[in-house]
C-alpha cells in the first residue's frame, strides 16, 4: 500500500517521540550531543585497533585499566590514563591515545618560544612510539585520526588540511611505519599518516583533493 | 507521494527535530553535503538517513558491535575489556553534571532505528509510483 503524507507524518512523530523519551531532559540532550560524538570516536577507535591487529599484525593490549576511557576535552598525554599498547615482532612498541594534543611543526620552527594555544592541536586518535609524554612533537606522530559524526561540512576539510600542515612538510611519497594499512607511503615528511573519518557519505567527495597532501577522507558508517 | 509532498514532509521533520531542542542536529544535517540532492525526495531521504545515523550512535546494537571488536583485545592482566566510558574533565563537569558517562546503547533505540529504516525504504518506493 502506498504511503500517504499524513501517514508519513504520523510515523515520523512516533519515531521522534520515542527518540525524545530516551534522550530526556535538556541536560540529557546536551550530554547526548557530546556522547554521540564520543560514541563515533569509540566506533572508529575500535575499527582502527581491529585493522592494526588483523592487517598489520600488531598484538594489542589495553594498559592502565579495564575500560576504554575517552575524554570530554583534549589535553597532553597523561600516562596514568588507560591507553593501548601495540607490539609486533622486531618492531619498536607503539601506543594509541585518544583526545591528545601534539606540538605543531610551526612551534618547532620557532624553537624557544613560549607555547601558546596556536602551538598545539588536538587529534582524536593518535599513534606514537611507546613512552611518549606530555604533548608529543609533530615528528612523533605516526598516525592521527579525526572522527566527525553525523554531518561533514567543508570547514572540517579546511581544518584537516591545517592540521596536516602542522604535522609535516609536503614531499615525494615516503614510507610510513605501516606495511599496508592505513598506508605504506605518504607524501609527507615526517611521514605521519593522517585520516578523517565520518559517517556522512559526503566526506568521500573530499578524498581526491586531500590525498595530494596526505589526508585521507574516509566514510565509515555504523 | 509528489515532490511537493516530499518537500512538505521535509519541513515537517525538520520542525519536529528542532522542537526537540536539536536545532544543532538540524543545522548539521542541512549544512552538510548530505543534503545536496536537487529534488525534495532526495533531500528528505538524505536528511532521514542522517537522522538515523545519529540515533544509531546511541543504539544498543552499535555498542554491541564495538564490544565484539574489543573482544580480541585483553588488558595487561589478560582480562577482557569491560566497556567504554567518557571521563568528564574538570572544566566540563558543571556543563554535564557528571564525572563520567558510560557509553552504553539503548535497546529502545534499536527499534527506533529499525522503524526509521523501514520508513526510509517506503518513502524511496513512494517516489517511484
Amino acid at each position: 500500500m502506498a504511503l500517504s503524507l499524513p501517514d508519513a507524518k504520523d510515523r515520523i512523530s512516533t519515531i521522534l517521540s520515542a527518540y525524545k523519551a530516551v534522550s530526556g531532559t535538556s541536560r540529557d540532550l546536551l550530554t547526548s550531543t557530546m556522547t554521540s560524538g564520543k560514541v563515533y570516536e569509540a566506533w572508529v577507535l575500535t575499527h582502527v585497533l581491529e585493522m592494526l591487529r588483523t592487517q598489520e599484525g600488531y598484538d594489542v593490549t589495553l594498559v592502565g585499566g579495564d575500560k576504554v576511557r575517552l575524554k570530554s576535552s583534549p589535553g597532553p598525554i597523561n600516562r596514568s590514563y588507560a591507553h593501548f599498547r601495540l607490539r609486533r615482532d622486531n618492531s619498536p612498541g607503539l601506543e594509541v591515545w585518544t583526545d591528545v594534543e601534539f606540538m605543531t611543526l610551526s612551534s618547532s620552527l620557532r624553537s624557544g618560544a613560549v607555547p601558546g594555544p596556536g602551538d598545539y592541536h588536538e587529534i582524536d586518535i593518535l599513534v606514537v612510539a611507546e613512552g611518549a609524554t606530555s604533548r608529543p612533537g609533530h615528528d612523533q606522530v605516526l598516525l592521527g585520526v579525526e572522527c566527525k559524526n553525523t554531518g561533514f561540512e567543508k570547514d572540517m576539510m579546511r581544518a584537516a588540511l591545517g592540521v596536516r600542515r602542522e604535522l609535516s612538510f609536503l614531499t615525494e611519497p615516503a614510507p610510513t611505519i605501516f606495511h599496508s594499512w592505513p598506508r605504506s607511503t605518504v607524501p609527507a615528511y615526517p611521514s605521519s599518516v593522517y585520516a578523517v573519518y565520518s559517517n556522512d557519505p559526503g566526506v568521500a567527495k573530499y578524498d581526491e583533493a586531500g590525498k595530494v597532501f596526505g589526508v585521507d577522507f574516509i566514510y565509515e558508517t555504523m | 507521494m509528489t515532490e511537493e509532498e516530499f518537500g512538505e514532509l521535509l519541513e515537517f521533520v525538520r520542525a519536529a527535530v528542532r522542537s526537540q531542542g536539536r536545532a544543532d542536529l538540524d543545522e548539521l544535517l542541512v549544512g552538510s553535503r548530505r543534503i545536496d540532492a536537487v529534488m525534495p525526495q532526495g533531500q528528505l531521504l538524505a536528511y532521514l538517513e542522517g537522522l538515523r545515523d545519529e540515533i544509531a550512535l546511541r543504539a544498543d546494537r552499535t555498542t554491541r558491535q564495538m564490544m565484539l571488536r574489543l573482544r580480541e583485545i585483553r588488558t595487561e592482566n589478560d582480562d577482557p575489556i569491560l566497556g567504554v566510558t567518557v571521563d568528564i574533565m574538570d572544566e566540563d563537569v558543571a556543563v554535564y553534571g557528571a564525572r563520567s558517562i558510560d557509553i552504553s546503547g539503548s535497546p529502545e533505540l534499536d527499534s527506533v532505528v529499525s522503524d526509521l529504516n523501514e520508513l526510509i525504504a517506503q518513502l524511496r518506493e513512494s517516489g517511484d509510483q
